[in-house]
């Protein structure tokens, strides 16, 4: 059966189907599932297909605080908990501080007699009638769904089912914290409930439209942030976990190249118009049971991503300080950047194209005609005000959207514990590999790998992850070698997790299952997912040492929790390989204009590379959907997938 | 030939841009290391911990964005122990003593310097504050109503934690045996240590990238345009004197003073008129109530500007000895860093509000309410948590005041309720906001909260907090918010106030009520609000 993968952009739309074929639609933001089905209708398919989705309707929803009025329904006395969150305030230094917004007010917060204690124990009886009240309150008060988040409900989830039971024949969607998330920590959990509860009205129909525009025979997927897919009922009812959808496909796509190049650790950056999404993979996903988006602290499994805001849009300006700035505001799709002519901001766009480092024959369709003379009219008035030369201010903008890029990068590898030094560069999106030389020269990173067709890398990504399905459960225990009510919570989360996949239609002979326990030192409030293994202890030291810098054997170690991810993997499609070349060094096609001086840049056109041919730099590797560039000193080498591996050399 | 020895020139303001990320990013990364390592909740989940780097006069040359009351003196730090110790490389120093380059005995520091080359003087320092849960003293949490700081916990002079490199065990020995929780301590001083060093390799790698030549003029240039912002800014006062007057509660009810004056191209920042120090735990050190300024003036100047000790370059600081916020040794100061720093912040914004009229919010909660629950297990092991709570903040002209958040001089992040009571045998019974408690006015201050514990075992209570008699004064017409309160409910059924440290049995319950915000502008008459 064909696939087709379709990953929404704020800009572009990006189909990739499992033929090879691949596809680009501008996208439609007031309804997204134009631009998908007219992404897909480019492959003319007949018959049964699979479609696999990444979508960003939900994640926008929440970024443009636009999600339904919500209510919250928790123990009395703790109303405001969500409204008071951690009590810290996003911005240190703010004159008059605020929180971070959520899709609840005060007044559509409400608390219900009952309440457990740490153990689960019932302290005080739980009342329905009561409940029922405060529900019908809320709904007539305007709240459009409804979360329900009880203390200790990870322990004994027994009165969050009563209050849902209660709330039943209300008609608005519901979702209780225990049933997301069976783990400690109620404000991360109930955030997840809230927002989960305030997006199904938002994904439900969304996702319902689709699957209606789509054939019968058509069988659709929704990525979640954590990697995997989902079957569209699922998503429709846990539509948190679909936050990083997108972002999470190219990270997906970079682990398999990494896996296929043998590249051990990779630094993924996926860098488009707007944002850059960094990430760093060693052998496997990075996975973490809760992500960070628009200042909230969020319990659902996701990849670890860290998002900059500097892309090809970034644009440049001078702060209250005098000093160039660029990003986080972008010139977005309209005006976009100076040179498309439509009297836009100088961007990082411009300035590649004015040093010569872009070639406009290549750029993606629609802006064919780049406009330098717009582009140097921008750039006059920044430089003039830092007293320096236009070429120097323009190289300036890329040396400074790098070195916020950097700092993400290493913020991250401090993150992990790692040291970037050993890892292989993957730049990939729209803008990624005009960067990744010379944030591998910053990072003193050795190596890169220059993917093929890097603009649609998200959309591969969505090909190749599995159907999956991640069930976790908080259980604070001492951690022994064996242990049998933690055996019994493994058997009981396996059970779910089967079911939600064979429900989707996977194969139980096809179902691979990974466990992992999340420790620490006893006393500590923080955890290391550790994977299953003969001797949890000892793998738990030897990773604290590498993330922490120290370990103690002789400290008891707690079991903090235990994670069952089942996937069922997807057919690969490999493409085809290129063949070997008879002249070993590439030629170019052409030289780029560098109105700003100097020579220009050798233009490499991809689609004419050869297995095994050698590309010195500097040079400009272009295909229809991004470009790359090769510095002096950097080495490349064409790879039978059309993938180019760098040598990163020369000074820094 | 190798960069390094290039001469160096003044760097461009594009390559002060670039170094500036690059030096600021060290402290954030440094921030992420404590916190993977860290054992105690103090530091792991509610990040009450800081990190900076020095220069080679011990100023400061960047921070990351953690706790600002530990930020604005790691300067004093650097330059007290750059002065009265020999360093070698490989060397990290221990300390706490409030005078002696501290701020108050919970907060541990390690300061390591960076040696290039064959330099005889450091070219660099890495610091690392952080908030201890426990260092002895009379109380559990070491935050108790001491009357001078020998009763408030162990004071540690800058001793040798690490001499070239290697670990000295008797003086960690020596520390652990002086704290109710060694187990924890020894877990944050290694994380700690691990922090630092990750910066100490850090510097060295951006040495060995640029050269000490380039990165010592690209310092000298970060800190000189910091100083010329705040001159930007100064020009912006409204000419004259500025003055502002608060009261702090406790003893006496000290009384806090400031005038703020432009002398020459400076800013004189004058406190003489503040009282005398007192024999309670709320007299401040310079450190602190230098930290306060600092953080006033980064409130007050562009959030992109580098945080540099250029900054306080232009402003010259008049602050008798001996008073409440400059206390001579022995005055006891736990709640200087916590209650008069917040109270500092807010008289010093009151005083601005008259140089930037319409610019300044009102005032906020201007407290911490620091409680420390401890007592014995059955075992005799002994346990004992600290939180800090949220209140209302200030209200501006641009809207209302948040509800229920840390306010200036802190940005720690709470216990959750279920971490708590799965490890402490307490029981929350209630943690919501205070209704009405923020200042009525054109736009309301923000909301404090209310947090009510209830003890399973025999505990010691201890709240440290001030605004219990008066609430933050509103502006511009604004009302003044509610005062705090914290009230104990005994087994009897009898509610009585919370004054310090008491003793709790079983089933008895501590009620921390936090202070509202003040209010901005008149507010509008009842009957012309609704059309």
């Amino acid at each position: 059966m064909l696939r087709v993968a379709v990953d929404t952009g704020g800009t572009f739309t990006d189909a990739v189907c499992s033929d090879g074929r691949v596809s680009k639609v501008p996208s439609c933001p007031a309804d997204p599932s134009n631009a998908l089905t007219a992404a897909i209708a480019a492959f003319k398919l007949k018959g049964a297909f699979e479609v696999i989705h990444g979508t960003t309707v939900g994640t926008n929803a929440l970024l443009t605080g636009s999600l339904p009025p919500t209510g919250l329904i928790t123990n009395e006395g703790f109303e405001h908990l969500l409204l008071i969150g951690r009590q810290a305030r996003p911005e240190l230094y703010a004159l008059a501080p605020c929180k971070a917004w959520l899709p609840l007010r005060r007044e559509h917060c409400v608390g219900v007699a009952g309440r457990l204690d740490a153990a689960g124990h019932v302290l005080q009886a739980f009342d329905a009638a009561a409940c029922r009240r405060a529900g019908r309150k809320l709904v007539d008060a305007g709240a459009q769904a409804i979360a329900v988040v009880l203390l200790h409900s990870w322990r004994n989830p027994a009165h969050e089912q009563a209050v849902l039971r209660a709330l039943a024949d209300l008609g608005v969607p519901l979702t209780g914290s225990s049933d997301l998330q069976r783990e400690f920590r109620e404000v991360e959990r109930g955030t997840a409930a809230l927002l989960n509860a305030a997006l199904r009205p938002v994904l439900e129909p969304y996702l319902l439209a689709l699957q209606e525009r789509l054939a019968k025979s058509v069988r659709l997927r929704i990525m979640t942030s954590a990697g995997g897919t989902v079957a569209p009922e699922v998503a429709a009812q846990q539509p948190v976990r679909l936050l990083l959808s997108g972002p999470a496909g190219g990270v997906v796509a970079v682990a398999a190249l990494a896996r296929e190049h043998r590249l051990g650790e990779v630094l993924s950056l996926d860098m488009g118009g707007t944002s850059a999404d960094v990430a760093y993979c060693a052998g496997e996903l990075p996975r973490q049971s809760e992500m960070r988006i628009a200042g909230l602290s969020v319990r659902t499994p996701t990849l670890a991503i860290h998002t900059v805001g500097a892309g090809g849009g970034s644009i440049a300006s001078i702060d209250a300080g005098g000093l160039l700035k660029v990003g986080p505001a972008s010139a977005g799709a309209d005006p976009g950047p100076a040179c498309f002519g439509n009297g836009g901001p100088f961007t990082v766009t411009d300035a590649h194209l004015l040093l010569g480092t872009l070639a406009p024959e290549f750029f993606p369709e629609g802006a064919t005609d780049l406009d330098r003379g717009a582009a140097e009219s921008a750039l006059r008035p920044l430089a003039k005000k830092l007293r320096m030369s236009p070429r120097d201010c323009a190289r300036g903008v890329l040396r400074l959207a790098d070195s916020g890029m950097v700092r993400a990068l290493r913020f991250i590898g401090a993150e992990q514990g790692r040291d970037p030094r050993g890892a292989t560069l993957l730049p990939f999106g729209g803008a990624g590999g005009l960067h990744g030389s010379s944030l591998a020269r910053a990072l003193r990173m050795k190596r890169m790998l220059l993917p093929s067709a890097a603009g649609a890398m998200s959309a591969r990504g969505l090909l190749l992850a599995p159907l999956s399905c991640t069930r976790s459960r908080t259980l604070l225990a001492p951690l022994r070698p064996q242990d049998s009510a933690r055996n019994k919570v493994v058997r009981e989360l396996r059970a779910e997790a089967l079911a939600e996949l064979l429900q989707a239609g996977a194969a139980r002979n096809r179902v691979n299952a990974a466990l992992s326990f999340e420790l620490r030192y006893r006393g500590q409030s923080f955890e290391i997912e550790v994977p299953d293994n003969a001797n949890l202890e000892r793998a738990f030291h030897r990773l604290h040492l590498r993330r922490a810098g120290f370990a103690d054997p002789t400290r008891d170690v707690e079991c903090v929790g235990v994670r069952v991810r089942l996937e069922c993997p997807v057919p690969f499609a490999r493409c085809a390989a290129l063949p070997a070349a008879r002249r070993l060094l590439a030629r170019p096609v052409g030289r780029t204009l560098a109105t700003l001086g100097g020579t220009g840049t050798p233009i490499y056109d991809r689609e004419l590379f050869l297995r095994g041919q050698r590309i010195e730099g500097p040079a400009l590797l272009c295909e229809r959907t991004s470009s790359a560039l090769l510095q002096a000193g950097d080495r490349g080498l064409v790879q039978a997938d059309g993938s180019v591996l760098v040598v990163v050399g020369g000074p820094r | 030939m190798k960069r390094r020895f290039t001469k160096a020139r003044r760097p461009d303001l594009l390559e002060l841009r670039l170094f500036q990320d690059l030096l600021a990013a060290i402290p954030e990364e440094m921030g992420v290391r404590l916190r993977r390592a860290a054992f105690s909740p103090n530091i792991k989940e509610r990040l009450d911990f800081s990190c900076a780097l020095t220069g080679r006069d011990g100023g400061l040359v960047a921070q990351a964005s953690h706790i600002p009351v530990h930020l604005g003196s790691a300067h004093l730090t650097a330059r007290h122990l750059l002065e009265a110790l020999e360093f070698e490389p490989g060397d990290m120093v221990l300390l706490n003593d409030p005078w002696a380059g501290g701020t108050h005995l919970p907060d541990i520091t390690l300061f390591a310097p960076v040696f290039v080359g064959r330099e005889k003087t450091a070219a660099f320092g890495v610091l690392v504050r952080a908030h201890h849960a426990d260092i002895g003293g009379a109380t559990p949490g070491s935050m108790g109503p001491a009357l001078d700081l020998f009763g408030e916990g162990l004071v540690i002079p800058p001793v040798k934690l690490l001499r070239r490199g290697r670990l000295q065990d008797d003086v960690l020995q020596f520390v652990l045996a002086n704290t109710r929780t060694p187990e924890e301590r020894r877990g944050d001083l290694l994380a700690q240590m691990a922090a630092v060093t990750h910066g100490v390799d850090r510097l060295r790698e951006l040495v060995e990238d640029h050269g000490t030549a380039v990165l010592d003029a690209a310092v000298a240039a970060l800190r000189s345009h910091a100083a010329r912002s705040t001159r930007t800014l100064l020009r912006r006062l409204r000419p004259g004197c500025h003055e502002a007057t608060l009261l702090l509660d406790g003893i006496g009810s000290p009384r806090l003073w400031v005038r703020l004056q432009r002398v020459g191209g400076k800013l004189r920042v004058d406190f003489t008129g503040t009282d005398a120090q007192i024999a309670a735990p709320l007299n401040a050190n310079r450190a602190i109530t230098v930290s306060c300024l600092f953080y006033v003036l980064r409130l007050l100047l562009d959030h992109g500007l580098p945080t540099n000790a250029g900054c306080l370059d232009p402003v010259e600081i008049v602050l008798p000895e001996g008073s409440l916020l400059n206390a001579r040794r022995p005055a006891a100061v736990a709640g200087g860093n916590v209650e008069t720093s917040q109270r500092v912040v807010d008289l010093l914004l009151l005083a601005f509000a008259k140089a930037l009229p319409g610019e300044i919010a009102a005032c906020s909660q201007g407290t911490m309410n620091n409680l420390t629950v401890g007592g014995l297990r059955s075992d005799g092991s002994a346990w004992t948590f600290y939180e800090t709570l949220g209140g209302g903040a200030g209200a501006s002209a641009d809207g209302p005041g948040a509800d229920g958040l840390q306010v200036h001089m802190t940005n720690t992040l709470n216990t959750p309720v279920e971490a708590l009571e799965a490890a402490f045998p307490v029981r929350v019974t209630r943690y919501h906001l205070r209704d009405g408690s923020g200042g009525d006015g054109l736009h309301h201050g923000g909301e404090g909260l209310v947090r009510e514990m209830e003890m399973l075992e025999p505990a010691q209570v201890t709240i440290l907090a001030t605004r219990r008699k008066s609430g933050a004064p509103g502006l511009a017409g604004g009302g003044v918010g509610k005062p705090g309160r914290d009230t104990l409910l005994r087994q009897s059924g009898q509610a009585t106030s919370l004054d310090g440290s008491v003793h709790l049995e079983a089933g008895e319950s501590v009620r921390i009520e936090t202070p509202g915000g003040g209010g901005y502008g008149k507010p509008i008459p009842r009957r012309a609000r609704k059309p």
